[in-house]
This record gives C-alpha cells, sequence and structure tokens, in this order.
C-alpha cells in the first residue's frame, strides 16, 4: 500500500467521525435552545433554503426588477403566462383573495407574476393583467433570458409548445407558489392545488419561524 | 313579499308543466344531450384567450363525444385538459371528450375545458355567449354560456356516471 493509500484510507472516516460529532453537537446545543419548532410544513426548505443571487427582469412598468426588489419584503411567485386561461387565472384568484389575509400578518409582502412567455406577455400587458387581480400585483418579464435568471436559481423548468397554424402555443409550467423572505432566500414551496386559508396560514407559521431564527 | 314569490313559483312551474305536456316529442328528441351550467371566466382586460365550463349530460343508451365547438364570439375553440402532476401544469388538447351513456362529464376548473381564443369583444362578468356544441352522433346543441367572476373553489378532477 502507498503512502498516499494509507492517507486516504484514514482520512476519510476521520473525516466522517469529525462530521458525525460537529451535526450530533450542533443537535444537542439546537435542542437545548428555546428556539420555535420547525413548522411541520411540506415544502419547506429549511434548514437549507436557496440564496438567490443576482438577477435582471423588468416588472409591469418596464422598470428594472432584481434581486434588491426582493429585500425587505417576503415574496410570493407564480410563474405562469397570460395565454393560459385556466389553472395561471386560479391561481391569481386564489393569491389576490389570500392577499388581504397576509397583509394582515403585518408582514411585509408582495406577489410576483413572473410571466415564462416574455414574448407575447410585454410589460403593458402584464400590468393589464396582474392589475386586474390586485392593484398592488407585480408582472415580471422582459426576455427569455431575463426571466431564466430566476427560473433556474428557483428550479422552475417550463417548456413551450410547437405552434399551431394560427401561431398560438402553449406553454407547460409550474403550478407551485414560491415564497421568498426578506433576505431573498427560497424557503418554501407550495403544491397545488391552493387555497387562500392554507397560504395565509402556512405563511404565518413559517414567517414565525424564521423571523425568530435571526 | 312571499305572496308574489309563491304566486310566481307557481306559474313557473305551470308554464313548465304546460311546455312538457304540450310538446312531448320535442322534449324527448332534445333530452339526449343536456348542456347545464355553462359559464365563462371573466378575464382580464386583454387576454385573448378565456375558458368555458360546465356539465353535458347524456341520457342516451349512446356513449356520445363532444368534438368540436363554435361560438360567435371567438375565432375558434378547442377542447382541452388542464393536467397537474408533479406540481407542473400542462394543456392537453382533445380531439373528443366523451360523454358516457346515461351519464355526464363535467368541465371544470383546472380539468377538462372549452378553450376560447380571440374573443370579438371584452367580455365581463354578466355578459351571454352564445355556443354550439357539436357531438360525434352529427348532432349539435346549443347552450347560453354566462360570463361570471367566479372564485376559485378546490375542484377535484372527477367524472359523473349515473
Amino acid at each position: 500500500m502507498t503512502r498516499q493509500a494509507v492517507k486516504v484510507r484514514f482520512f476519510i472516516p476521520t473525516l466522517a467521525l469529525i462530521v458525525m460529532l460537529a451535526a450530533g453537537g450542533g443537535f444537542y446545543v439546537s435542542s437545548n435552545q428555546a428556539q420555535p419548532a420547525k413548522p411541520a410544513i411540506e415544502g419547506l426548505y429549511w434548514p437549507n433554503p436557496i440564496r438567490l443571487g443576482p438577477f435582471s427582469t423588468l416588472d409591469q412598468a418596464g422598470r428594472a426588477f432584481g434581486l434588491e426588489s426582493l429585500r425587505g419584503k417576503w415574496s410570493f411567485v407564480f410563474f405562469g403566462y397570460t395565454h393560459c386561461p385556466d389553472i395561471c387565472p386560479i391561481t391569481m384568484a386564489v393569491m389576490a383573495d389570500a392577499y388581504a389575509g397576509l397583509q394582515d400578518t403585518g408582514e411585509a409582502v408582495q406577489t410576483l407574476f413572473v410571466t415564462v412567455d416574455p414574448e407575447r406577455d410585454s410589460p403593458a400587458k402584464l400590468a393589464q393583467y396582474v392589475g386586474y387581480f390586485n392593484a398592488h400585483f407585480i408582472g415580471l418579464g422582459g426576455s427569455l433570458k431575463m426571466i431564466n435568471g430566476l427560473t433556474r436559481q428557483i428550479g422552475v423548468p417550463y417548456y413551450h409548445g410547437k405552434k399551431d397554424g394560427a401561431g398560438h402555443y402553449l406553454v407547460d409550467h409550474s403550478a407551485s407558489i414560491f415564497l421568498l423572505d426578506p433576505e431573498g432566500r427560497l424557503v418554501a414551496k407550495f403544491s397545488a392545488p391552493h387555497q387562500k386559508a392554507q397560504l395565509v396560514q402556512k405563511f404565518t407559521q413559517i414567517a414565525g419561524f424564521i423571523n425568530a431564527q435571526s | 313579499m312571499p305572496k308574489v314569490n309563491h304566486y310566481l313559483c307557481g306559474h313557473f312551474y305551470l308554464t313548465l308543466v304546460y311546455a312538457l305536456l304540450s310538446s312531448p316529442s320535442a322534449f324527448a328528441a332534445e333530452a339526449a344531450i343536456q348542456i347545464e351550467n355553462a359559464w365563462i371566466q371573466e378575464a382580464p382586460p386583454g387576454v385573448s384567450v378565456l375558458a368555458a365550463y360546465g356539465r353535458i349530460s347524456n341520457h342516451s343508451d349512446q356513449a356520445l363525444a363532444l368534438v368540436r365547438a363554435s361560438s360567435p364570439d371567438f375565432a375558434r375553440i378547442e377542447i382541452h385538459r388542464s393536467i397537474v402532476k408533479d406540481d407542473r401544469v400542462s394543456m392537453e388538447k382533445l380531439s373528443r371528450l366523451p360523454i358516457p351513456a346515461h351519464g355526464s362529464t363535467a368541465l371544470m376548473p383546472g380539468d377538462y375545458h372549452l378553450m376560447l381564443f380571440e374573443p370579438a369583444r371584452r367580455l365581463v362578468a354578466g355578459d351571454s355567449v352564445r355556443l354550439q356544441l357539436y357531438f360525434d352522433n352529427d348532432q349539435s346543441h346549443g347552450a347560453t354560456a354566462r360570463v361570471e367572476r367566479r372564485r376559485p373553489h378546490n375542484h377535484k378532477p372527477h367524472q359523473h356516471n349515473h
């Protein structure tokens, strides 16, 4: 056995032991602190939220909307497109219904509709669309490249179907609503079907928990 | 004004009974297919694709299928189904929507729907839209869909068979 191999043979178990001790110690410390328990919510990315990096999109007024626009507010994010007549309006209506309840929690909350079809969904079109559901809703688009900066970080694939004879096409997209915290971290994914009361209740729990961590 | 209401209800039923008795053949011929509660979700301004829902019942012994639809208020109509699987939404275009014999098929949010392309006018809650539905037995049926601004419920996809 070479010297190098011996080193590796001892190094890996030693490293594993250190990791186990550290994890065990961490658990012991954390279990002895009076921290609120992690809410039993499916889709909560805790303790490993995804910290978003810079991205650049345009809002419905054509203004830049990037990472810094997430700071200081909880963001509910849904990815859809305005040529989607069924699931998108349902989801937007639920978010519109939930909006007052979310505001009542006392937290600063913003709702983002990100188009996965920026070629057809111009900022002007997004303005009409999101404004119909709630005057405070924000519509994000720009170009495919711009929205990819967000979809790739959040991990939401979308797929543009083939154009039919009339030039129409469908887009497969995510049915989930994503929650970003005021530090720009992806902290939760809510799966469809969405309901107003559940959204508000889950948010209240999650916000309470994460606020207590800092 | 309960008295007036009762009077109106009674009058309504009398008229209905009279209509049924006076034209039994016409009633039997049209009863094979029944379209109920047709409605269209009001859409935000500028939106060029809307959805229509409702229930189609088939009172005959033969399974039928909806194969086509048209409306003077839309450039074209397609039959679609929304599918949510693994948090992913896709829409599937259908060439036929089966309506079982002595059963019905519901078109509802998150499931089967008619996809309505390019409205000829801006449709708002309270408007009425004429739809013509074509079936694979070479029959077609008219229906009036009301434009509504409905709040979402927790619909579950299912098919009714009676």
